[in-house]
């Protein structure tokens, strides 16, 4: 019984000792740190540019438009991303208790859909070439 | 640079509460050592007014 317990003691300090080796390893990997630093990049206020939005309820009867623009407001020309609107975008809307509003079975399906575009389009560009995938940038 | 969606496909909004409906956009810095962050304009919407 003592050596059953002996062998499960040392097989319970090998794997401890495995596991803190390959948590090392992990933060030695060049592409975990690159991971871990995008994570972490500071967010700054952009003032190159400005949006300006309004509501329009449409004309058909259960539409409800939320237009707006993107303008910019520096002398220099700025060039993003113009791929899908709701990859490009976050719309945020909330209630008078902050409560996100819930999302309808389409809206999931169409974030879930606009949320595979970044994989789609590193793998077109890697494919065709840097002009093809350039064609997914806009200039303001 | 001009964008529209209707927001009644894509959330289930109720008559009653005032909903507050903003958009954001994230680019990253040219040097790519930070994300640049631009907030547009509140709106205040109540449904059915």
């Amino acid at each position: 019984m003592k050596r059953m317990q002996l062998y499960w003691s040392s097989g319970l300090c090998l794997f401890l000792l495995s596991a803190s080796g390959l948590s090392n390893a992990a933060h030695k990997d060049p592409a975990i740190q690159t991971s871990m630093r995008l994570e972490t990049k500071p967010v700054l206020k952009l003032k190159r540019l400005g949006i300006m939005a309004v509501m329009d309820s449409g004309t058909a009867g259960n539409s409800l438009v939320l237009k707006w623009r993107l303008k910019n407001v520096s002398k220099e020309g700025v060039r993003l991303r113009d791929t899908n609107l709701l990859l490009d975008y976050v719309i945020e809307i909330v209630d008078e208790e902050g409560k996100p509003a819930r999302l309808t079975p389409k809206g999931e399906k169409m974030l879930t859909a606009s949320r595979m575009l970044p994989q789609i389009f590193r793998v077109a560009g890697a494919r065709r070439g840097d002009e093809k995938a350039n064609r997914h940038y806009g200039t303001l | 640079m001009k964008k529209q969606i209707d927001i009644m496909e894509l959330y289930d909004l109720r008559r009653g509460p005032v909903y507050a409906v903003t958009v954001e956009r994230r680019i990253g810095t040219v040097d790519g050592e930070a994300i640049e962050v631009v907030r547009s304009n509140t709106i205040k919407y109540k449904l059915g007014s």
